[in-house]
């Protein structure tokens, strides 16, 4: 069990890198273009709509990061007056559902995205791209928030388990920089 | 009538879930799957998979990442050193003195930043330590920062507002621009306070031995001169029609890493942490964004939003009475959520209303930026109280007591936008289409 | 009023069988043409069946749907009845591009005649492959050149910088040595006036939704493209209708098309008038330099036709045949 948390971390960590570098990639498009409109009165033309699948590669990919770093958005109140196993018992109910909620969009990303490969469709910009690389990111950055569900309640199990009840710090909730 | 039914069933079922600590982004797609499982017949799941790729696939989405990674940039750079240097000279001989730096530092740095808790955290981890230290009365520090922190939000550039603009299809740009007024009548308003309390007591803002002449005032230029340069590259921009928002967004972000570079506060580890954390809170919103985007469209599937709106018509309200109703219901929202929040879940409820009921999209988005810098102050969940919390280590229910003036000349401020909305509309609809 | 399957559970009526209630969704605005005529056709649907079909129509894109998947989206039922633009959902079937070729037609009437030389082909695809039935297709007012400076001929058109809002426009302004920029539509008035760019390939509508007046001062109707938007149903929804209430939508759909043809026709009229009135000179293109245009662009409409189905290609010949060209 503790081999798969780590190795779901370590993934989730990864994913943080790559929707980093997409927005970094997403910047220097959106600069390149700037600098092409400005100087040579010209375009690259995919700007616009790359720089949206980029958008949506950065949203998925760093699902399991933020979840990793506790940056998704909850209310706190039973955290705040409960306190030992019956916070824990909390965790659990929450992270299943999680765990449920994204095996289920996972899932249906997954036909999504399948569909377009079948149907073969294509952008009506004029790269014609194939809808299905970008809509990749949809099933897998949901599939690996899917195993962080299941690595955060494998260990919050093994916290009830080892009776190590220790203070947990509060989570505040990402403040939104 | 069964609307009301359904409707309370999702509400109770929304409530439920979050105060058993489900996440909001989940949360909002758990109710929109029930809301179509149990009331309609249409199958949720692909509708789902539609929703997702279309609230993600977007190019104006890149401005909030690039917004926040700017944020990021400038929040570990030394930008409050340099801004608590260069604004005291100016603001010392004011009755209540340095803490209007507080409020002046804020507003400046609203104007570079998109977002109230970052304002807070960046103005106050350096004015806080040195109004301490020259015994300043901590109810008027620490009441003024988490007031003017909130002018993060409606100083542009601002995250609610992108994140507005794109719910509501209001423009973005002309969100910006509406929001430099009230921003200012806001940190005057607060401004304001500071001085009217000082002069009737003095010891709130003590003397001390600080004496500045025109000189060191003239010496701050350079200090101030990044930020000021900062804020006219984005802005500028924006109000010409030379960029979009997300295109003044990638300036900002170069302008930032510049300016880090040259006060010599950039490293790779600094950069790193930056991308990190730029990623990882537009990711928090973005699914708090599409959960709401899914969320609406169930109950736009519901009909609900168009009963709703015939069923306020019939009660005959008058525009300021559904204000004032709308105003008392973001209050109580805003005592439990975030701003984000509050935003995507009753724009798809409140919007056809207040459309509906004769007043501006464009306004009304300068008004509800408003409730939310509120909802920043509230307890128990109020952001700006939590960073407050963070750096001196107070109780958030003290702080947010110290904050009720604030809280009070927000008041003052939404009714005189209300009365004369003319104050929202002009500038934007000035600047070139 | 509920929408979707929502009240297909509900009763409430006295009549022998519930009534179908069905949602269409448009993502144009609520006074936008298209939007217009699906509530017309709503109307019409609910009065001929006696109140048997009703159709609440949901404008402004507020069921969540941008444009590009609503072949998928009628196809698995999401929503029972959709308006699309014809060259939007291309990029699931490429023959439903053949609409907006540039230059392949080069008045309103023949836009109309390749209409109806396509539709059994559109019929037969968008039933056997996309499990819908087209209701009705209605035009938009095709688009022309407006510019700050007059345009009479191909040369005029180099070094244009031009707003586009589709492939291809871009390609054509590619093809006669122009530089096509992709903006969205809230930036073109801006861009103008800063001289981002100084020419925009659109139709008479938007020219006056943008004021184009206060920032330029010709038009050429040079017919570049004439988009379409298609109105289907789900076949399986049509299909649980009695045969009687399927004529009537089928017929209703007829009488709809029949009247927005007209209408566009007029309205393009009157919008060019008004922008007229607001100073802006139309500048009639020469068969000439419409020829030259239709020259200049042939390797795009090839280059399409080798990748397209090939009922592309019958479609096409057929055309050409009946307009007298090549
Ligand atoms: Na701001
Ligand atoms: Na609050």
């Amino acid at each position: 069990m503790e081999k798969f948390t780590r190795l779901c971390d370590r993934l989730a960590q990864g994913c943080g890198y790559a929707a980093g570098f997409l927005m970094l990639l997403g910047l220097a498009l959106i600069l390149i273009e700037i600098v092409i409109r400005t100087l040579f009165s010209s375009t690259l033309y995919i700007t616009e709509e790359y720089t949206a699948y980029l958008m949506v590669g950065i949203t998925f990919l760093a699902l399991s990061y933020t979840l990793k770093e506790k940056g998704h958005i909850r209310m706190v109140f039973l955290h705040t007056i409960l306190k030992g196993k019956a916070r824990i018992a909390v965790d659990i109910y929450a992270f299943t559902v999680g765990l449920v909620l994204c095996a289920v969009i996972t899932a249906t990303t997954a036909l999504f995205f399948w569909d377009s490969v079948v149907s073969q469709s294509r952008s009506m910009q004029i790269s014609a791209t194939y809808l299905a690389i970008p809509q990749f990111f949809m099933p897998l950055g949901s599939f690996i928030l899917t195993l962080q569900f299941a690595a955060e309640l494998g260990r919050t199990i093994m916290l009830l388990r080892s009776d190590q009840l220790e203070e947990q710090k509060i989570e505040s909730g990402a403040l939104g920089r | 009538m069964d609307l009301f039914i359904i409707s309370f069933t999702l509400l109770g079922l929304l409530i439920l879930l979050l105060g058993s600590s489900i996440w909001v982004g989940i949360t909002l797609f758990l109710v929109g799957i029930t809301g179509f499982m149990m009331f309609t017949s249409t199958q949720p799941l692909t509708i789902l998979s539609n929703i997702l790729w279309n609230s993600t696939n977007s190019s104006t989405m890149m401005a909030l990442p690039l917004f926040i990674f700017m944020g990021e940039i400038l929040f570990r750079s030394k930008i409050s050193e340099n801004l608590f240097k260069g604004l005291s000279p100016w603001l010392n001989s004011l009755p209540g003195r340095l803490i209007h730096v507080n409020i002046a530092a804020s507003a400046l740095f609203a104007a570079v930043s998109g977002s109230s808790a970052a304002t807070t955290a960046t103005v106050g981890k350096i004015t806080l330590p040195e109004l301490q230290k020259r015994n300043y009365d901590s109810s008027l520090c620490l009441g003024s920062l988490a007031g003017a922190g909130t002018l993060g939000f409606l100083i542009p550039p601002s995250l609610v507002m992108l994140v507005y603009g794109i719910m509501s299809g209001v423009s973005i740009g002309k969100l910006f621009i509406a929001g430099i007024i009230p921003g200012a009548m806001l940190a005057t308003g607060f401004s304001l306070y500071v001085m009217i309390r000082s002069l009737f007591n003095p010891g709130l803002a003590p003397a001390g031995d600080l004496r500045y002449t025109w000189r060191d005032r003239l010496r701050t230029i350079p200090q101030l001169l990044p930020v000021i340069t900062l804020i006219l590259m984005v802005l500028g921009s924006i109000y010409t029609g030379w960029a979009t928002p997300t295109e003044a967004a990638a300036v900002g972000v170069l302008g930032a890493i510049f300016f880090a570079l040259i006060s010599r506060s950039m490293d790779g580890k600094v950069f790193m942490e930056a991308v990190l954390g730029s990623v990882k809170t537009s990711c928090m919103i973005m699914l708090i964004v599409a959960g709401a985007s899914f969320l609406s469209v169930a109950v736009g599937y519901l009909g609900i939003p168009a009963s709703l709106t015939q069923f306020i018509g019939t009660l005959g309200l008058s525009k300021y009475e559904l204000i004032i109703i709308l105003s008392v219901m973001y209050v109580i929202m805003g005592f439990m959520l975030d701003g984000f929040s509050m935003i995507v879940m009753s724009l798809p409820l409140a919007l056809p209303l207040i459309t509906a009921a004769g007043f501006d999209p464009l306004w009304f988005g300068i008004y509800l930026v408003i409730m939310i810098e509120v909802s920043q102050i509230t307890p128990p969940v109020g952001f700006n109280l939590f960073v407050i919390n963070g750096l001196v280590d107070e109780n958030i229910f003290k702080i947010a007591l110290y904050a009720l003036p604030s809280f009070i000349i927000m008041f003052i401020i939404v009714a005189l936008l209300t009365l004369y909305p003319q104050i929202v509309l002009t500038l934007p609809n000035m600047m070139l289409r | 009023g509920c929408g979707g399957g929502a009240s297909e559970q509900q009763s409430g009526s006295e009549k022998a069988a519930d009534p179908v209630k069905w949602t269409a969704n448009s993502v144009w605005p609520p006074e936008n043409h298209q939007s217009i005529g699906l509530q017309e056709f709503a109307d019409q649907v609910k009065e001929a069946t006696e109140g048997q079909v009703e159709i609440t129509v949901s404008t402004g894109g507020a069921l969540g749907y941008k444009g590009p998947e609503l072949l998928k989206v009628v196809r698995d039922g999401l929503v029972p009845v959709s308006d699309m633009l014809t060259s939007g959902v291309a990029g699931d079937e490429p023959i439903f591009e053949i609409v907006t070729l540039p230059f392949l037609i080069q008045s309103f009437e023949e836009g109309k005649i390749l209409n109806d030389i396509a539709r059994p082909y559109f019929d037969q695809i968008a039933e056997e492959k996309w499990n819908q039935k087209i209701l009705y297709i209605a035009p938009w007012p095709a688009a022309g050149l407006w510019s700050k400076e007059e345009v009479t001929s191909v040369d005029g058109m180099k070094g244009l910088k031009t707003r586009t809002y589709d492939k291809n426009g871009g390609l054509v302004m590619e093809a006669v040595g122009g530089t096509p920029y992709p903006l969205p539509f809230s930036e073109v008035y801006s861009s103008l006036a800063t001289g981002v760019i100084d020419s925009v390939l659109t139709s008479t509508p938007t020219a006056v939704d943008a004021k184009f007046w206060e920032v330029l001062k010709y038009y050429s109707p040079m017919n570049v493209t004439m988009a379409t938007d298609l109105i289907t149903v789900n076949l399986d929804e049509f299909n649980k209708l009695d045969p009687e209430t399927q004529e009537i939508l089928i017929a209703t759909g007829k009488e709809i098309e029949a009247k927005m043809w007209e209408d566009v026709a007029k309205l393009d009229k009157d919008k060019e008038a008004l922008c007229n009135e607001n100073g802006i000179v139309t500048v009639p293109p020469s068969q000439e330099f419409l020829n030259d245009l239709s020259d200049i662009t042939k390797d795009i409409r090839d280059e399409w036709l080798q990748s397209a189905p090939p009922e592309a290609k019958e479609i096409v010949d057929a055309f050409q045949k009946e307009v007298g060209r090549e």
